[in-house]
């Protein structure tokens, strides 16, 4: 397999291209399916999208797409679609799924669902090179996207929504599946416009062996809403999740995790960060869910809170169903507020009240930063939460 | 450098500080000693400016200006620093990261941000400490000697007028000990004012001091030169009260 992973970033645009061929370039050659023909002659002159290409595939072929700025293409070949991006616009039109591929439903779901969105799935068994990062255009409304990490693979799956242009209201419907012992690290940021909202929908499979480690971080908004459900299929299933809000003035989120276990061994980590300044309110929602004949899991749940200001509120409601007894659970909530000697410590250096409290919040949200690798959406991101300056150039 | 006059002070509506007076000139190192409990400690922190300390009366100028209104990081720009006899942890600020941001509040243009790095580093090995402390969060999971030579290490970096070293010599070794007192000593001029809080005579054996203070009952009751250091060490604080 051949990984090509290009960063491009021109003075006003940056852009991701990710070329993912499964075989050598070679055997591109004399294809029978011309991808070209969907590139139109505007893209084609765009001077900020540099080593475009538009492979041609062969039935047999596999193949995952490359990845734009404006919009994404994709292809299909007979054992099956690898990846797919739709995203209509003027000048890519979104390809028209066929019957007849080895698993119908992800192409029956393509065809039911998607206007705009993704569709990824990794090669069997392979390893990626550095992290694979996919950039959403944030200007779509409604976004559907299908990921699939086939059996054995192993991928840092980097899953970004750019800052729309104007304020508006995101939905985005995710369905992930972990085949048997893949090994994913996923995280999604997502940026967003400051008078915003966003309401995401996450669906997680994960079978025997697999293993997912997925972070998520949201810029403020008005509001934001997610609901994660996990299903836990196989033995040695594992889940481990983090994620992180920070709420200001009169916003609301509301935040969901519901984790079902269903097969022995399996094993979940939940952990959820909200800071609130102001009148915010975060409302956490938190379930696992073990079933009377699954043994030998372990289940952890928590939710952490810091409050800037009297008027910020979070409801945290943790919940257990546990029907066996031979399984390791735990779940809990803190609340707290700046520390007092912390903030003297901070300022007795000299920082101001404003730096102390943003290093402080900084290191409560350490946990969760720090299993980010840098991003430049983690900057932007951080930066509507005022906390920018201590993210970047943090080297010793 | 620093004049403290009539200094009264209420921790959470209870009076700790009852009518302190206390002149430093600069370039004297003067030693306060005394009983726990004596208020020591609030005179550290209000000095300093924690805000849960309350001045009720009384006045403190540095260089000639009331500071009374001034917050903590306003104190340490005007270059007061207070090493703590319990520094604080801070678990997700890593050491690098805080002395960075310490170093240009404090120091600002005079430090150049790409001359930073290297500062730190020269100090460092002056105080022996090793690389690893850097990438390391502060204070936490430090040792007590750990964490008072990263308190030396700090006052070094800031270069302050006056320090107000608050138990520096608490829980150290022998060895330990040697090393914060030489580093006190080599942070020690002519511009330079100390204030050492102090149970133990053996710290001022490496750092002499000009005066020495009691503190009782919330306020200095006597003073003398070094060698009163040396009785209350022999005599313990008792007989103070009988003067």
């Amino acid at each position: 397999m051949v990984l090509v992973r290009e960063e491009i970033e021109k003075s006003t645009q940056k852009l991701k291209l990710v070329q993912h061929l499964d075989k050598k370039d070679e055997l591109y050659k004399n294809l029978s399916l011309d991808f070209a023909s969907f590139i139109s002659e505007d893209i084609k002159k765009r001077e900020d999208i540099i080593n475009l290409t538009a492979p041609t595939l062969e039935k047999g072929e596999d193949f995952s797409l490359l990845l734009s700025a404006k919009g994404f293409g994709g292809a299909k070949s007979h054992k099956g679609v690898h990846a797919l991006a739709l995203k209509v616009d003027e000048s890519l039109e979104p390809i028209v799924f066929e019957q007849g591929y080895e698993n119908d439903f992800f192409v029956d779901t393509a065809k039911a669902k998607w206007t705009n969105g993704l569709f990824f799935r990794s090669p069997k068994s392979e390893k990626t090179n550095g992290s694979l990062s996919i950039v959403l255009d944030g200007e779509n409304e409604i976004i559907r996207n299908q990921i699939i990490f086939s059996e054995s693979s192993q991928t840092n799956f980097l899953f970004t929504t750019k800052k729309p242009k104007k304020s508006k209201k995101t939905i985005t419907y995710t369905e992930v599946i972990l085949k048997k012992n893949a090994q994913v690290n996923f995280q999604f940021l997502q940026d967003l416009e400051i008078h915003s909202s966003a309401m995401n929908r996450f669906f997680f499979q994960i079978e025997e062996g697999a293993s997912l480690q997925l972070t998520m971080l949201g810029s403020s908004g008005v509001g934001y809403q997610s609901r994660v459900l996990v299903s836990l299929e196989g033995e040695n299933a594992n889940f481990d999740f983090c994620s992180g809000i920070k709420g200001s003035k009169e916003e609301q989120h509301d935040y969901s995790v519901e984790v079902y276990h269903r097969a022995a061994k399996s094993n979940s980590s939940t952990k959820v960060f909200h800071v609130l300044a102001d009148k915010a309110k975060a409302n956490f929602q938190g379930l696992i869910q073990i079933e009377k004949n699954i043994s030998n899991c372990e289940a952890h749940q928590k939710s952490r809170t810091l409050l800037l200001n009297k008027g910020a509120v979070v409801n945290a409601i943790p919940k257990l169903i546990i029907k066996n007894d031979v399984v390791a659970c735990s779940h809990g909530a803190s609340i707290s507020k700046i520390d007092d000697n912390q903030m003297f410590y901070l300022m007795s250096r000299g920082l101001s009240q404003e730096m102390a409290e943003q290093l402080v919040i900084r290191a409560f949200l350490e946990p969760l930063l720090g299993r980010f690798q840098n991003s430049s959406y983690v900057g932007k991101i951080l930066e509507n939460w005022g906390l920018s300056s201590y993210y970047e150039g943090e080297d010793a | 450098m620093l004049s403290i006059k009539d200094l009264c002070v209420s921790v959470e509506g209870k009076e700790v500080l009852k009518g302190v007076n206390l002149e430093m000139a600069k370039g004297e190192v003067h030693a306060i000693m005394g009983k726990n409990g004596s208020g020591k400690t609030t005179l550290s922190y209000t000095l300093m400016g924690h805000p849960k300390y309350v001045v009720t009366k009384g006045e403190v100028l540095f260089e000639g200006k009331s500071i009374l209104d001034l917050s903590a990081d306003e104190r340490a720009k005007l270059r007061m620093f207070l090493g703590f006899q319990y520094p604080v942890a801070i678990p997700g600020v890593t050491v690098a990261q805080f002395l960075r941001s310490a170093i240009s509040s404090v120091r600002g243009s005079e430090v150049p941000s790409k001359d930073i790095r290297k500062l730190i580093k020269k100090e460092m090995l002056e105080l022996d400490i090793p690389d690893s402390f850097m990438t390391r969060y502060l204070n936490d999971g430090f040792s007590g000697g750990e964490k008072k030579r990263l308190e030396t290490l700090q006052m070094r970096l800031l270069a302050p007028k006056l320090m107000i070293l608050d138990e520096t010599d608490s829980g150290l070794d022998i060895d330990s000990m040697k090393k914060v007192a030489e580093g006190i000593q080599n942070t020690r001029s002519q511009d330079t004012s100390i204030l050492l809080i102090t149970h133990y005579q053996r710290l001022l054996d490496y750092v002499k001091p000009d005066f020495v203070h009691v503190f009782l009952d919330g306020k200095i009751a006597h003073s003398g030169t070094a060698d009163l250091a040396l009785r209350l060490e022999k005599d313990g604080y008792e007989w103070v009260r009988g003067l």
